[in-house]
């Protein structure tokens, strides 16, 4: 097993009897690019200042290579932010930006000046070294800001959304950039964002938040594909649902009975087996990406197969999306290729999905 | 011509605009007028003879320079004070901030002959023995809310996440202030400056309950040589002062520090979720 640098152990916070966060626990390994996924409100920027040691948290430790590290002041912790709109000192060119950190430390000035210099050029900001902060770029502050922070060499970076003020395409050249830069240093990245493919796309792990608690820690293709709680499925791309009642529990499967009779095969959530009886209002989530649109008469063979009308077609380039009202109420999402649509608006249809890819979920949850 | 063209404005209210103008420049025009001019035998000449006068009169110089010794100290102490009270007041939440907020203003809503009155209850209670030390004092006291308002003004737009950063960095609180909040502050600081100055320089009312005998101030000195006569002497030398205000405040609405005031309440400063 990797050993685990950072751990976080039953934080919780309230602020005014509210509590933002209950009983978070974490292992975060050296090296790892660990996001914190969530809506907003949901408590992970919270937790990010809790570990910078700029909210202190109401109950729990955090311990860094086995050390207590939450009982020292924010100077004391070798962990630095990148915070959301930069926060870049408006006074200070970008060279004295990021030598302020050093300074306070008392580093000698011709070291403070090769550091900045050596983490200028890995930014690619060199020739901007004297140029005030407000003359710069969105993407070249968000640059000067992880420079800011990697110049003291912290054992863990805190990221707090920091590209959710660039443009789309600033920020997907700065994601590569960032992912490239935690890569090449092998450093451990904390990185909370809202943006679901940005955690996607960035992350060795994401932990998926919501109101105050973890609802799953998975690497991201089990985030999406095996997602453990209704609000993690809800949450992470886009499902088609269907609402029924439980009827049967035969091992790793279970029969959902949807408000016709018809009934459909699938994986209760893991690890809520015991809450688990028949009689039981569940929702089914299937990918649309996993349903196949079939001719009205075809053989699901084996699969679940559900007849409908087609509503609407929506053509999205490389893909069409595809609105069935199936019979036993409801509307599906399939997606097919963009040639692939059998029928026009009103035609007859019918859509197959494995019962591998149905995630049966207590409707109450979440 | 890129300007957009607009209605003009009806005859009655150009008229009344010529009558504001002149009931705000005509006693004005009439002052500097008449500190150059002088009448003889054959009718008015113009002159500089009465600025001569002034600069040569050594008693005006000596109320001149007790002024600015007044407005300088009482403007450095108000501003120090001022700034400490509105950072405190800034950073909260504590007790009763509100209430101290709503307080520290007291002095915008006071007629000053009351401050005065009270002022000098005061010094009287605290057996302070008048002279330019208690002007000096009550200057600070009226200039504080003037630079706790400017200050304030400037603290609550300056983003948050600034301090954050310094205290991620390894600022404690006293780097935190020499670093950041105070080279930030700096427009503010200069305006709340100027405005203490100015109001200080200006001052006659509370100067006039609390000075002590002797060492007079540049308009008690004003105000006393009236008495005996309106020379053109005296014109001059309120021409002077008016000039000198004028630049002063001038400075300070020009500055940006002064912009945050007007703008204060406008935009409050982001939460954190």
């Amino acid at each position: 097993m990797v050993p685990m640098m950072l751990e976080i152990m039953g934080i919780r916070k309230s602020f005014e009897g509210h509590a933002v966060l209950e009983e978070i626990n974490l292992r975060v390994a050296e090296g790892e690019f660990f996001s914190l996924l969530g809506p907003s409100g949901c408590g992970k920027t919270t937790l990010l200042r809790i570990l910078a040691g700029l909210e202190t948290a109401t109950a729990g430790e955090i311990r860094l290579d086995g050390r207590r590290v939450d009982q020292l002041s924010p100077q004391a912790r070798p962990f630095n932010m990148v915070f959301q709109k930069y926060a870049l000192f408006p006074h200070l060119t970008v060279k004295e930006n990021i030598a302020f950190g050093l300074k306070l430390k008392k580093v000698p000035a011709a070291e403070i000046s090769k550091r900045c210099d050596r983490v200028l050029g890995m930014v690619g900001l060199s020739a901007l070294a004297s140029r005030r902060p407000e003359t710069l770029s969105g993407g070249q502050q968000q640059r000067v800001a992880v420079a800011r922070a990697l110049v003291n060499e912290p054992k863990v970076l805190l990221l707090d959304e920091p590209l959710s003020a660039l443009d789309q395409k600033m920020r997907e050249h700065m994601q590569t950039e960032l992912r490239a830069l935690q890569k090449s240093l092998g450093l451990t990245f904390i990185y909370v964002t809202h943006d679901q493919e940005e955690a996607m796309t960035l992350s060795d792990r994401i932990g998926v938040m919501n109101r105050g608690h973890l609802e799953q820690v998975s690497a991201p293709r089990e985030i999406y594909e095996q997602p453990r709680t209704h609000f993690t499925a809800q949450f992470v791309g886009r499902m088609s649902r269907l609402r029924g009642e439980l009827v049967s529990l035969d091992g790793g499967l279970a029969r959902l009975r949807l408000d016709n009779q018809v009934e459909i095969v699938g994986r209760p959530a893991a690890g809520a087996a015991a809450e688990l009886h028949t009689g039981m209002r569940m929702e089914a989530f299937i990918r649309p990406e996993k349903i196949q649109i079939l001719e009205e008469a075809a053989n699901g063979g084996g699969r679940n197969l559900l007849p409908g009308r087609l509503s609407e077609s929506v053509f999205k380039g490389n893909q069409t999306e595809v609105h069935v009202d199936v019979d036993t109420g409801g509307s599906l999402l399939a997606l097919a290729a963009a040639t692939g649509v059998p029928c026009a608006p009103g035609g007859r249809l019918a859509l197959a999905f494995s019962p591998e890819d149905t995630f049966f979920f207590g409707e109450s949850e979440g | 011509m890129n300007e957009r063209r607009r209605v003009k404005a009806p005859w009655f209210a150009r008229a009344v605009l010529i009558l504001v103008l002149l009931a705000l420049y005509g006693p004005l025009l009439v002052l500097v007028a008449g500190s150059f001019l002088e009448s003889t035998a054959t009718g008015l000449v113009v002159t500089g003879r009465w600025f001569i006068e002034v600069f040569a009169d050594t008693v005006l110089g000596g109320a001149l320079l007790n002024s600015l010794i007044v407005a300088f100290c009482s403007a450095v102490c108000a501003t120090v004070l001022g700034t400490g009270a509105a950072i405190a007041l800034h950073r909260g939440p504590f007790p009763g901030r509100q209430v101290l907020r709503g307080l520290s203003f007291v002095s915008l809503a006071l007629p000053e002959i009351v401050f005065a009155l009270a002022l000098l209850s005061w010094f009287f209670l605290l057996h302070w023995h008048l002279s330019l030390v208690t002007v000096i004092a009550a200057h600070i006291t009226f200039s504080l809310s003037y630079v706790i308002l400017t200050v304030s003004a400037r603290l609550s737009t300056m983003d948050q996440s600034l301090e954050d950063a310094a205290r991620d960095l390894g600022a404690g609180e006293w780097h935190l202030l020499r670093r950041v909040i105070l080279p930030l502050l700096k427009p503010s600081l200069i305006a709340a400056f100027l405005l203490s100055f100015l109001l200080s320089f200006d001052d006659f009312l509370i100067t006039f309950f609390v000075n002590g005998v002797g060492r007079d101030t540049l308009p008690i000195k004003l105000y006393t040589s009236m008495k005996m006569g309106l020379t053109p002497k005296l014109n001059a030398l309120a021409t002077l002062m008016w000039l000198g205000s004028a630049l002063l405040i001038i400075l300070a609405f020009r500055s940006p520090g002064f912009r945050d005031v007007l703008k204060a309440g406008e935009d409050k400063p982001g939460e954190n979720e």
